[in-house]
């Protein structure tokens, strides 16, 4: 998989935070309507919806589409964590959200003092993938008249690359 | 694995040690078993329900058949059990799933109405248990004579609970503010969207007001005591069985 160029610098800034207790912690807050994370922007980090609500927004062709909403206790920018891409999806906030910010950094401290997140994130991330996977066979079967094509028998690194 | 449910009514219970030779568990449960089925509660077993380190085969047997006989009851009259697995029943995992319990998970996110509640049996924030698991299950099985001579020897170990802070603090980063790695433990998980953080573990049943307005419960043990947490009606409560009913705990 080729990697995106190097940005100069990230677009959101992370939160000021001080010695090493206070680095897994690092918190946020936002008001009704602000903008977390914009599509397309390089940061890195991932998001615990502490107290209120995040809506997850996308862009298209026929104008911004909700993916959904993200209630407390659960997160969200997981994927430019882990896989270092631009952000795919908005994130606003609905009311007055508090968020825990995870950076790459302090993910593995993270999770060593407080290991059941890791489940959680595994969990979800499962739960979300069993979500996409269940639309795109309705997507194919609506498109074959009820069969659907083996998904995943050509998919390699290769279909990565090619695709960029 | 099932980590994320709701129930309106629930109770939690923890450190049963059936096995043990000194544990009071399957004779306090049950009276206790009658409340929570007329309270229409689910049950969580929060860890430790059996001790194979500390246990007898015979006690072990004897405890197993009184309990599961109560628990049978409890499913016959339509209870759900949940069970957190702990230190001292991670080698039965299999066995309790099959036996004792439909839902076997190493923690619970639960949703009670507004509250939002995690449920863990908690010792893998114990610095001395995740320093070396091995060697606090030697600890663990060296410590089973004292028993002979003392029942209630975790008291004593509950007693030495400052030089143990100070000395867990210094190898597991403890903050000051928090006067266990457990209620650090607990603050952090609640600052994630817990209002209800419940933890078992440590045998000694407590209530910390946390930032924010979330709690720390321990629901204690039933090895020699009978605490227990109540969840309903939007509120989590640290409780003592009496044969008369449920009280108020001191702590």
């Amino acid at each position: 998989m080729k990697l995106p160029r190097r940005q100069p610098h990230a677009d959101e800034m992370s939160p000021a935070v001080r010695g090493l207790s206070k680095r897994i912690d690092a918190e946020q807050t936002f008001e009704d309507g602000d903008c977390i994370v914009a599509e397309g922007s390089h940061g890195r980090a991932m998001y615990i919806v502490a107290e209120g609500r995040v809506r997850i927004v996308k862009s298209t062709n026929g104008g911004d589409v909700t993916f959904g909403y993200i209630e407390r206790g659960d997160f969200f920018g997981e994927m430019s964590l882990l896989e270092s891409l631009p952000r795919y999806a908005g994130a606003f906030a609905v009311g007055t959200t508090r968020v825990l910010v995870i950076e790459p950094g302090s993910l593995v401290l993270r999770i060593r003092h407080d290991p059941t997140l890791a489940i959680e994130m595994m969990q979800r991330l499962s739960g979300r993938l069993r979500l996409a996977n269940s639309r795109l066979m309705q997507v194919l079967e609506d498109q074959n008249g009820g069969t659907t094509p083996p998904i995943w028998e050509s998919f390699d690194e290769e279909d990565l690359d090619d695709a960029d | 694995m099932l980590i994320e449910v709701e129930e309106d009514r629930l109770i939690v219970i923890s450190d049963l040690h059936l096995g043990n030779p000194y544990s009071r568990a399957s004779r306090n449960l049950s009276s206790f078993v009658d409340y929570v089925i007329d309270g229409n509660y689910s049950l969580c077993i929060n860890g430790d329900g059996v001790d194979i380190l500390q246990g007898r085969l015979g006690r072990l047997t004897q405890h197993v058949m009184n309990v599961m006989h109560l628990l049978r009851k409890f499913e016959a009259a339509g209870g759900r059990m949940y069970y957190v697995v702990g230190n001292h029943d991670i080698v039965l995992e299999q066995a309790l799933h099959t036996w004792v319990a439909d839902y076997l998970t190493p923690f619970l996110n639960v949703r009670s109405g507004n509250l939002r509640v995690r449920i863990e049996h908690g010792h893998t924030y114990d610095a001395f248990y995740v320093a070396s698991p091995r060697v606090y299950e030697i600890l663990g099985t060296a410590a089973t004579p004292f028993l002979h001579l003392y029942p209630d020897i975790y008291r004593l170990w509950s007693a030495t609970a400052r030089v143990r802070i100070r000395a867990g603090r210094a190898i597991s980063d403890t903050p000051e503010e928090y006067a266990s790695a457990e209620q650090a433990a607990a603050a952090m998980i609640a600052n994630r969207g817990f209002d209800v953080v419940v933890f078992g573990h440590t045998h000694r049943a407590e209530r910390v007001a946390l930032p924010r307005g979330a709690v720390y419960l321990n629901s204690g043990n039933w090895l020699r005591d009978t605490s227990f947490v109540q969840i309903a009606d939007d509120a989590a409560t640290l409780l003592d069985w009496r044969e008369s009913g449920p009280v108020p705990h001191p702590n």
